[in-house]
């Protein structure tokens, strides 16, 4: 079933092969990454989230002479992100359909690719399998936004991968260390091997780094802003909803079942540059004057909150970084894919080039502050359930730097109310922006869906908070036996 | 207390939110077909709000037929669940939310009837009701709320209503400033919130009032604490020092709109909690202290700043931080049930200032009360109900608002504070100088607006305007006329033979404390001089700016630069901005930006690039293509690797 999950997107690729049309292309890979979602949301199901013990393994061994298995699996963690996965792309492929202007095929095999290659790190139980999806994903996102994306998008895309391959790189690293030693890529295993201390705090930092930069957390961020501001509106989804995903899904998966004394041991220094992301994250955010790097700003506030819920070592504050995993690619998605949509009929993206367009797109206008809202935390939408619970959560362990990221929540609402207000309010002051459209048909569809998620994990949270619990509870089993 | 459960807790809220998505809903609409929808919109919201307010009446029906005290409660869903987090969203009804959802109904239905006339010609008149509704939801949400979670919940409604509202006619660049200034200045407070909140569930575990009520010697060790952090928020909604700047600029909204959120309902929520949260606060004698001093702090300098403004909203509107700041003292020195009575006075009488100031903007097109006068005999509803709030703001018998500020003052005088045994004398006088400057000021609004014949040199638009008085925007100035003459009765004190019903209906939720310092018989005389203060300051006001005919030219220089500190009510929004928002913006951008990201950062993965290409063009040297020279590298890598095995051995 996961095999399938994996291989669908590539097979879909063969597809593709047989067409041309722009408008084909985009409906065939529509319906091959509708199909894969459906089957995302299928696997509901078929696993128990009672148990906290991976499931719908599929295991074989790919080499004689080396410890390298194919495993895949899933529990409740890789699910909802492979689910939400699942629940973009169909998304970006539609939103970002006219944001395409040259090469489509080339467009939608990459896509599909990185589609295949990110659910198959989700689902990885295999070390080196996991290396081998990590690393696979750059190579579709290079060109994306290399080829399709803005005027900078050859610096962008070049600082974007040679970011993520220096922290790979160590990661890398670390996994040959650990085949080495231990004769073994395989993920359970070594969650009950016994690495000396030593070794932890080696092998910790080394992930660390990898996923530090993916999240991004401060100061390892730059990268972020240049590549969502060049990319294509849909990569920039995809950037922001699964990407950064991923870095603090390895820090939950990886770092602290494997390297329980030494996630310890970081904790507070994890945190503290948490805090220190969103702060700086939200104050650099407030002085942009380009929409998608304000956003891409924010993206690092964000995160931060999500990094800080994770070291507080408690099972509410992991379900609360869960969440706002979620939580960050329904808002930060919808902000970019209205972004793109906007760009795609002014060719701006200068915050100062817009101002009172309310009057003449109001369903936009009403989307994007939802968006924001949902941004900013306001009770009754999601990001309020996530910032909550981890706040809470990290209360009881380090009050003061609480302290210090509860700040974040008014300057979150300064940079977003300062970008929605420059855009929307104030006076019309460009005369090109008369027969601006409102957003129609597809684009309403696309945004639809995120903002009623939003609704529901804001008001009824219980169900997705439940349904980790089990999980978080076990990423966090090692740790709390240290104590 | 005993809990009853009571399954139609939820209309309350059901009726305005309806109204709110259908209008919402009719809006856009009326966007894409372009078609006038306004008679089904305002009768929706108006429906939405009436109904609302039967549901409330019912409801307090069905509580009073308990005649023990009781909690009637309704449990929706549990909402936030993560161990040891357990948020549910409950709502309850006692005899505080009775008295809060009363007045909030009442006053939001006629201001919905009124904003039909006031905003009739508006294009977005449908999206404006949809706002509404979504306001009355959020407040009665926040006062119905079981636990702060959910109180919470209502607290940021509030504010982001407020926020669309303040910025309703966002074409106007400052107006727009305006709405996100309040939500920002919110946010500060509400992150103050949080963290009390925060402190709460690490204490105590539980946000649920009741369960709170029996977990008081927990949270005996960090009532401090968690007090201040709840009245930072209480300063952010209810506009206190120090983050009351943002109530004045809210007057950018339409008028009906300051009326119900900026005066009447939202601005009381602080007062609320305080109250709501009463067990918690006289835990702290520090936190009650800090709350009856800047109370009384605030009441005096808005009552201040207001004598020289002359802007009707403005004046209003520093006359409503100046009346917030009385309810603090009112809470801060224990007095939770006059504190409340003044909320419920205030709600009456400050909404038909509003609304009269409304009427006459919307006849006059004009806010500035030197380009008025004379207004009493072409707009005589307006006028003499607008006199009736003048009277009951000013502290004059029988009118409401004599009774519940009195409550206040005498609370203020007689509770014995430990921490400064002065202060009662302190607050005292400080709260009567500002009854002098209440009646001062609102005489010379009533005087300058009303009377006379308005400033010289200031246009008047006479021949253009048409003093009607619509109905549906005089008949809820006459209702709320009545309210504000008669509201007062229901907290008649027993000195002056009343049951001061209201006390005694809010003592389920209260903890009274006994006032000891000075006896009951001193009340009748205070009283007495309450009233005189009063008046003095109404006479001298009607001498200055209306009986006066040559104004002495004479002025002492430092009469006149205090003057000109007032009209720029102390330039506190300049201080904010020069200590505050500018350091906050540099930093920001020259610090996080210009220096540590792009400078620093940034800078050196620049700089690696060049480090790279510096060493492998030197390494690339090695390359020399002469065998001798491969032969010896060959031999110092075998060297070393030799050593290293050497040394492993």
């Amino acid at each position: 079933m996961i095999s399938f999950l994996i291989a669908f997107p590539l097979l879909g690729i063969v597809m593709l092969l047989f067409f041309n049309g722009k408008k084909q292309l985009a409906v065939i890979s529509f319906l091959i990454t509708l199909i894969e979602c459906i089957a995302a949301v299928w696997l509901y199901w078929n696993i128990d989230f009672d148990a906290a013990r991976f499931q719908l393994i599929e295991s074989f061994k790919l080499m004689e002479i080396f410890p390298f298995y194919y495993t895949v699996g899933i529990d409740a963690l890789s699910f909802w992100m492979i689910l939400l996965t699942a629940f973009l792309f169909p998304l970006v492929i539609a939103g970002g359909y006219t944001g395409i202007t040259k090469n489509h095929k080339g467009y939608y095999i990459a896509l599909l690719i990185l589609e295949s290659s990110i659910i198959g790190t989700f689902a990885s139980l295999n070390l080196f399998l996991f290396y081998i999806f990590w690393e696979l994903m750059l190579l579709p996102m290079f060109f994306i936004i290399g080829v399709w994306g803005g005027a900078d998008r050859i610096y962008a895309t070049i600082k974007f991968v040679l970011f993520t391959m220096f922290g790979s790189l160590l990661m890398f690293i670390a996994i040959i260390y650990i085949g080495i030693h231990y004769q073994t890529f395989d993920y359970e295993q070594l969650a009950s091997a016994q690495f000396s201390m030593r070794e932890q705090y080696w092998l910790f930092l080394a992930f660390a780094l990898a996923f530090l930069i993916k999240v991004p957390i401060v100061p390892l961020h730059t990268w972020l802003p240049d590549a969502h501001t060049e990319a294509p509106a849909g990569g920039s989804v995809i950037l922001a909803g699964v990407l950064l995903k991923l870095g603090a899904y390895g820090l939950i998966r990886v770092n602290l079942p494997l390297f329980p004394v030494a996630s310890q041991h970081f904790s507070y220094a994890m945190c503290a540059i948490a805090v220190v992301g969103i702060i700086h994250g939200a104050l650099t955010a407030a002085v942009q004057t380009d929409m998608k790097r304000l956003i891409a700003y924010s993206s690092v506030s964000h995160m931060g909150y999500i990094v800080l819920g994770i070291f507080t070592f408690t099972v509410s504050g992991l379900q609360g970084s869960i969440l706002h995993m979620v939580n960050h690619a329904l808002s930060t998605g919808a902000l970019f894919f209205l972004v793109g949509m906007m760009y795609d009929q002014t060719h701006t993206r200068q915050i100062s080039d817009y101002g009172g367009i309310a009057k003449i797109v109001p369903v936009f206008a009403l989307f994007f502050m939802i968006a924001t809202l949902s941004s900013i935390g306001l009770p009754g939408l999601n990001g309020f359930i996530g910032e909550f619970t981890i706040l809470a959560a990290s209360f009881g362990v380090y009050m003061e730097l609480t302290i210090i990221a509860v700040g974040g929540i008014v300057l979150g609402a300064w940079y977003m109310l300062k970008l929605y207000g420059s855009v929307f309010y104030g006076e019309m002051k460009n005369v090109h922006f008369q027969d601006f459209r409102d957003a129609r048909g597809v684009q309403i569809a696309v945004i639809i869906p995120m903002i009623a998620l939003m609704f529901y994990l804001g008001l009824y949270p219980k169900a997705f908070l439940n349904s980790i619990k089990n999980s978080a509870q076990y990423h966090l089993e090692h740790i709390h036996k240290q104590f | 207390m005993p809990i009853v459960e009571n399954p139609y807790l939820a209309l309350i809220v059901v009726f305005p939110l309806a109204g709110a998505l259908i209008n919402g809903a009719l809006h856009l609409i009326a966007c894409k077909k372009n078609v006038r929808l306004k008679t089904i919109s305002a009768g929706v919201a108006i429906a939405a709000s009436l109904l609302s307010f039967i549901a409330v009446l019912s409801t307090c029906y069905t509580y009073t037929a308990h005649h023990a005290d009781i909690i009637l409660k309704q449990s929706l869903w549990n909402w936030i669940v993560a161990e040891p987090l357990f948020i549910s969203l409950s709502l309850q009804f006692d005899s505080l939310t009775a008295v809060m959802l009363l007045f909030v109904t009442f006053v939001a239905t006629l201001i919905h009837i009124y904003s039909v006339a006031y905003m009739a010609d508006d294009e977005n008149f449908i999206k404006y009701f949809s706002y509404l509704n979504l306001f009355l939801f959020s407040m009665e949400l926040l006062v119905l709320g079981d636990n702060l979670a959910v109180l919470f919940i209502g607290w940021e409604g509030v504010g982001l209503c407020s926020y669309l509202l303040i910025a309703f006619w966002y074409a106007d660049e400052e107006k727009a400033n305006a709405g996100k200034k309040a939500f920002i200045a919110n946010r500060i407070g509400d992150a103050g919130f949080l963290i009390g909140i925060f402190l709460l569930l690490h204490a105590a575990g539980t946000l649920t009032f009741s369960d709170l009520m029996h977990k008081q010697e927990v949270l005996v060790l960090s009532a401090t604490a968690i007090g201040i952090s709840l009245f930072i928020g209480a300063t952010g909604k209810s506009a206190q020092i120090p983050l009351y700047v943002w109530l004045p600029d809210a007057m950018a909204g339409p008028t009906p709109v300051s009326a119900l959120i900026h005066a009447a309902t939202m601005v009381t929520a602080g007062v609320y909690m305080v109250v709501r949260m009463n067990f918690l606060f006289q835990l702290s004698p520090v936190v009650s202290t800090v709350i009856a001093i800047t109370g009384a702090a605030t009441a005096l300098f808005a009552a201040i700043i207001a004598l020289r403004q002359n802007d009707i909203k403005k004046i209003l509107a520093y006359s409503t931080i100046s009346q917030l700041g009385y309810m603090f003292l009112g809470a801060g020195v224990g007095a939770y049930a006059a504190g409340i009575f003044h909320v419920m006075t205030h709600a009456f009488f400050k909404a038909l200032l509003f609304l009269g100031a409304g009427a006459i903007i919307h006849a006059l097109h004009q806010q500035d009360i030197r380009a008025m006068g004379g207004l009493r005999k072409k707009m005589p509803i307006t006028a003499y109900t607008f006199m009736i709030a003048w009277l009951a703001i000013c502290g004059i018998p029988p009118f409401s608002g004599f009774f519940s500020k009195d409550e206040i003052l005498w609370n203020a005088l007689s509770q014995e504070n430990i921490i400064m045994p002065h202060l009662p004398v302190v607050l005292y006088i400080s709260a009567m100088i500002t009854v002098f400057l209440t009646a001062v000021y609102m005489t010379r609004l009533v005087a300058m607006t009303f009377f006379g014949e308005g400033k010289a040199g200031y246009i008047r638009h006479d021949q253009h305007v048409e003093y009607t008085e619509h109905p549906a925007m005089y008949i809820p100035l006459m209702i709320l006329a009545l309210c504000s003459a008669f509201a007062g009765f229901a907290g008649v004190p027993h000195v002056l033979g009343g049951g001061n019903h209201i006390e005694h209906f809010l003592t389920s939720v209260l903890s009274m404390q006994e006032g000891a310092r000075v006896s009951p018989e001193m009340k009748l005389p205070l009283m007495g001089i309450s009233i005189l203060v009063a008046l003095c300051g109404i006479a001298f006001s009607l001498y200055i700016f209306l009986w006066r005919t040559a104004p002495s030219q004479r002025r002492a220089a430092g009469f006149v630069r205090m003057k000109r500190i007032i009209e720029n009510k102390f330039f506190i929004d300049e201080i904010y901005e020069a200590m505050v928002l500018k350091p906050l913006r540099t930093f920001a951008d020259r610090i996080s930006f210009r220096i540590i990201d792009a400078s620093l950062i940034e800078g050196f993965v620049h700089s690696l690039g060049p480090f790279v290409y510096f060493w492998s063009k030197r390494l690339s040297r090695m390359h020399t293509g002469n065998i001798q020279h491969y032969v010896l590298y060959i031999f110092l890598g075998m060297s070393v690797l030799v050593y290293l095995m050497l040394v492993q051995l």
